[in-house]
């Protein structure tokens, strides 16, 4: 299986440097956590690896080969689970992956397998024909995950994934995650939360506004930041101000009186 | 001590807001911008309106009876116009003129009572039905009065000012009429069927109400010319807007036949007496048509408040139900059955999906079939069905209705079928553009041309038997093939999955299209007939089989080169507007 390389990643909106000279590497059976703070720049960064925004600056590589010069061919080996799951909110669940399944020419027969395995999985066989306009956040998002999957792709970006999910859906995308990993597949893995990337990835690459400010395994930042546990690590890298003096203060906020 | 809005204030704006938010009439819309749109469109559509329908009083002098009668065709138009207008609103406005699963999922967890929300709701309902009714009538009110004092001079300033009050008194409640009438469709059938099948009819039936509606309004018209010197029998007595007229004569006292008479011409006086006689001809009608306007009025308002009643004790939430078993769906059958490749299925099940689920999408193709079905009432209203035969103008109403409805497809391919969410389709996109549109164009044949075909089969069998009627459906069918294949050989994008780019000079080209498009219906009307009664058969159809041929090899041999478009830079970006 083929690598994903990025070289000197940059974007900048309306002059704005959003990311700044990133480069990364997802090697086929490795997970690699991409944290940030809020406008980071790491939804950028994601939609650019996986061919859905243009880059300002530098090159994205699938298997030696530029992405750009065939894009379609990069996308038959990539599955992108998106930070908002925006759908067709006309379509039912089912049509939606069977709409995906099909453009992507999985097999007839395959597909209708495919789809009921996950929707099965994934609990959602009762709404499976009720229109996505009804679903909750969460159900979206379990159905992004499985357009994302149901092409066996061979890299697979997860940008924030378990927004909306719940607790049993949320353990159940970890051992997903580490499962696809341990059948050779490339994931990056984009989150707030760090305990679930201390648990799931193998390295970490650390983003603060728009430039790579770390990028090692999880048990060498704890060392370098002299740190035993992530969280520590993080913030040593990336938050500027004492989080409990602003929590402090937010309570405060919270007490005003008349 | 500052004077905070109420539960009750706040659910009303709310709701108010909600009527210009609306995904039917402005998806993704800026509020501001929609209000002005539509309140300039009604504004100008009934000052116009009223300028052009009074221009005759104003360029002529008419004498008393000749105004009475004259007036009966205008009063029918206005009320007619005032009821199709605010009916039309409240159709648009369908999801929003009760609390739906929306507002259900959001508000019942909120510590609001449950008859604080209905009240709020019925206010901004009402609120809304008395703006529109408002509206619509403000111009009529001053501008046809006035102008019928130009041509009839004896009127006196206090019987102006009461023609121009009686006026707004009928034709206004004849706007609540209307709306109240739309209300008693929806809240009816939700109070027989309940919430989980009202839900699943519910698009249909606001389709169907649409499409009625616009047919309504296109030929009202040609409906309304003469109506006072025809009469008021047979169809037309039936009508609501008759029995308004009816009221309308009531109120005002028919004053304008009673004006005193100046000197006339012997010809002016030979027509005022012919006048009058008409008007007393059909002035015993006005009082039990009065009456039967208040019936009416009644009867759609008790229906209104006893459904309204019986669906307050139902929760909307009910319908969110899951059914519980697997729906096969019948779209996936057929796309199954009439596409090969992979890609072929994906754009035929995605396109008969949006192209009846989409609001935008299904108010297009409402508009494109009123459009064809007035075209089919227009072309059937001079042809006599009992007297038998097959002719032109009968084999001419199939390719209008069909191609009205195919216009529209045409037009849908460009409308996104939801912007956002198209970085799916570029994510699964593997270029097979051809194939994607073959199934879409599948699927407008399917489900548009096709039913259209067979709607139109027993008219023509009842004028030229039923294999005849069979055998213009088939040609039918391959018309609409020939015309689909034509439409689609200039589209490069990926239907439904493309930014909306309006068509380039379509003022100067609209009128040219239109044009073409009504000789090409004429001309494949001519070439049915001419196959039908056996005189051009068999080189008939080899020449429709060779033009779509043709059509397919030009289409397939034509290099596309189709993009998906979406919103592509993150959210936040886009919020903080710096994506260029």
């Amino acid at each position: 299986m083929a690598e994903l390389r990025a070289h000197r990643l940059s974007k900048h909106f309306a002059g704005i440097r959003v990311v700044n000279d990133v480069s990364l590497t997802l090697r086929p059976g490795e997970i690699v956590g991409y944290l940030g703070p809020n406008g980071s720049g790491k939804t950028t960064t994601a939609r650019m690896l996986a061919g859905l925004l243009e880059q300002s600056g530098g090159m994205v590589e699938y298997d030696g080969a530029d992405v750009r010069n065939d894009v379609l061919a990069f996308h038959r080996h990539l599955g992108y689970v998106p930070e908002e799951p925006f759908l067709y909110p006309f379509l039912s669940g089912r049509e939606y992956l069977e709409l995906v399944g099909r453009l992507r020419e999985v097999p007839e027969r395959l597909l209708a397998a495919k789809i009921d395995g996950f929707l099965e999985l994934f609990g959602l066989t009762n709404a499976a024909d009720q229109s996505i306009a009804s679903y909750s956040k969460g159900m979206r998002q379990k159905i992004v995950i499985s357009a994302a999957l149901v092409h066996d792709p061979a890299i697979v970006i997860f940008d924030e994934p378990e927004t909306g999910l719940d607790v049993a859906t949320t353990m159940m995308l970890r051992h997903l995650v580490r499962t696809l990993a341990v059948r050779g597949k490339a994931i990056m893995y984009s989150s707030h939360i760090l305990e679930v990337v201390e648990r799931v990835c193998d390295r970490v690459i650390v983003l603060h506004k728009g430039t790579v400010v770390a990028d090692d395994s999880i048990d060498r930042l704890r060392v370098l930041s002299a740190n035993r546990s992530l969280e520590g690590a993080f913030s040593r890298l990336v938050i500027r101000e004492d989080p409990e003096s602003l929590a402090r203060n937010l309570a405060d906020v919270s007490a005003m009186s008349a | 001590m500052e004077k905070r809005p109420t539960a009750y204030v706040l659910l009303t704006r709310l709701f108010l807001r909600q009527f210009l938010e609306n995904d039917l009439l402005s998806p993704e819309g800026d509020r501001s911008q929609m209000l002005a749109v539509v309140g300039a469109s009604v504004v100008s559509l009934t000052l116009f309106i009223s300028m052009f329908m009074s221009a005759q009083y104003a360029m002529n002098m008419l004498v008393p009876a000749h105004a009475a009668v004259q007036t009966l065709n205008d009063k029918f138009f206005y009320i007619s116009l005032a009821m199709l207008v605010t009916a039309i609103t409240a159709a648009a406005q369908w999801d929003a003129l009760a609390i739906d699963q929306r507002d259900a999922a959001i508000l019942q967890p909120l510590p609001v009572r449950p008859r604080t929300l209905r009240l709020a709701k019925l206010t901004a309902v009402a609120m809304l039905c008395g703006a529109v009714a408002i509206a619509v009538n403000v111009f009529p009110t001053w501008i046809f009065p006035w102008m019928v004092a130009f041509s009839v001079p004896q009127m006196t300033a206090q019987q102006l000012f009461s023609f121009m009050a009686v006026h707004a008194a009928i034709t206004i409640p004849a706007a609540v009429f209307g709306f109240l009438v739309i209300i008693a469709v929806r809240e009816g059938a939700s109070a027989m069927l309940g919430p989980r099948w009202f839900a699943r009819v519910s698009p249909t039936l606001q389709t169907i109400t649409l499409i009625g509606l616009g047919i309504a309004l296109l030929l009202l018209p040609m409906q309304t010319t003469r109506v006072g010197q025809r009469g008021l029998s047979g169809w037309r007595m039936a009508l609501p807007p008759t029995a308004f007229v009816g009221a309308y004569e009531v109120a005002s006292g028919g004053f304008l036949a009673d004006l005193p008479r100046r000197h006339m011409t012997q010809i002016e006086a030979k027509r005022d007496r012919a006048f009058a006689a008409i008007y007393e001809e059909r002035q015993p009608l006005f009082p039990p048509l009065a009456q039967r306007a208040q019936l009416l009025f009644l009867a759609v308002a008790g229906i209104v408040a006893l459904a309204t009643l019986i669906n307050a004790h139902r929760s909307p939430a009910a319908a969110v139900v899951a059914p519980g078993r697997r729906r096969r769906s019948r779209v996936t059958d057929l796309a199954n059955r009439f596409q090969r490749s992979a890609a072929g299925r994906a754009g035929f099940a995605f396109a008969a999906a949006t192209i009846w689920r989409n609001k935008t999408h299904r108010l297009t193709l409402a508009a494109g079939g009123a459009v064809g079905v007035a075209a089919v009432v227009v072309a059937l209203s001079r042809i006599d069905l009992e007297q038998g035969g097959v002719s032109i103008r009968l084999l001419m109403i199939q390719p209008l209705l069909y191609g009205s409805l195919l216009v529209a497809f045409r037009h849908l391919l460009r409308v996104p079928a939801e912007l956002r969410a198209n970085w799916a389709i570029e994510m699964a996109w593997q270029g097979q553009v051809r194939a994607f549109s073959s199934g879409a164009q599948t699927a407008a044949l399917l489900t548009l041309a096709a039913p259209a075909i067979l709607l139109l089969m027993p008219v023509v069998g009842v004028a030229g038997g039923m294999p005849l009627a069979v055998a213009h459906a088939l040609l039918g069918l391959l018309g609409a093939a020939i015309m689909l294949e034509a439409l689609m050989l200039t589209y490069d994008g990926v239907p439904f999955a493309c930014s909306y780019m309006p068509g380039d000079n379509m003022r100067a080209m609209g009128p040219i299209y239109a044009a073409m498009f009504l000789i090409g219906a004429v001309m494949f009307a001519r070439l049915q007939l001419a196959i039908l009664s056996g005189t051009f058969t068999i080189p008939g159809i080899a020449a429709l089989l060779v033009l779509l041929v043709s059509l397919r090899v030009a289409s397939s041999r034509r290099r596309r080169i189709a993009q998906v478009d979406f919103d592509e830079a993150p959210v936040t970006i886009r919020q903080l507007g710096l994506h260029s």
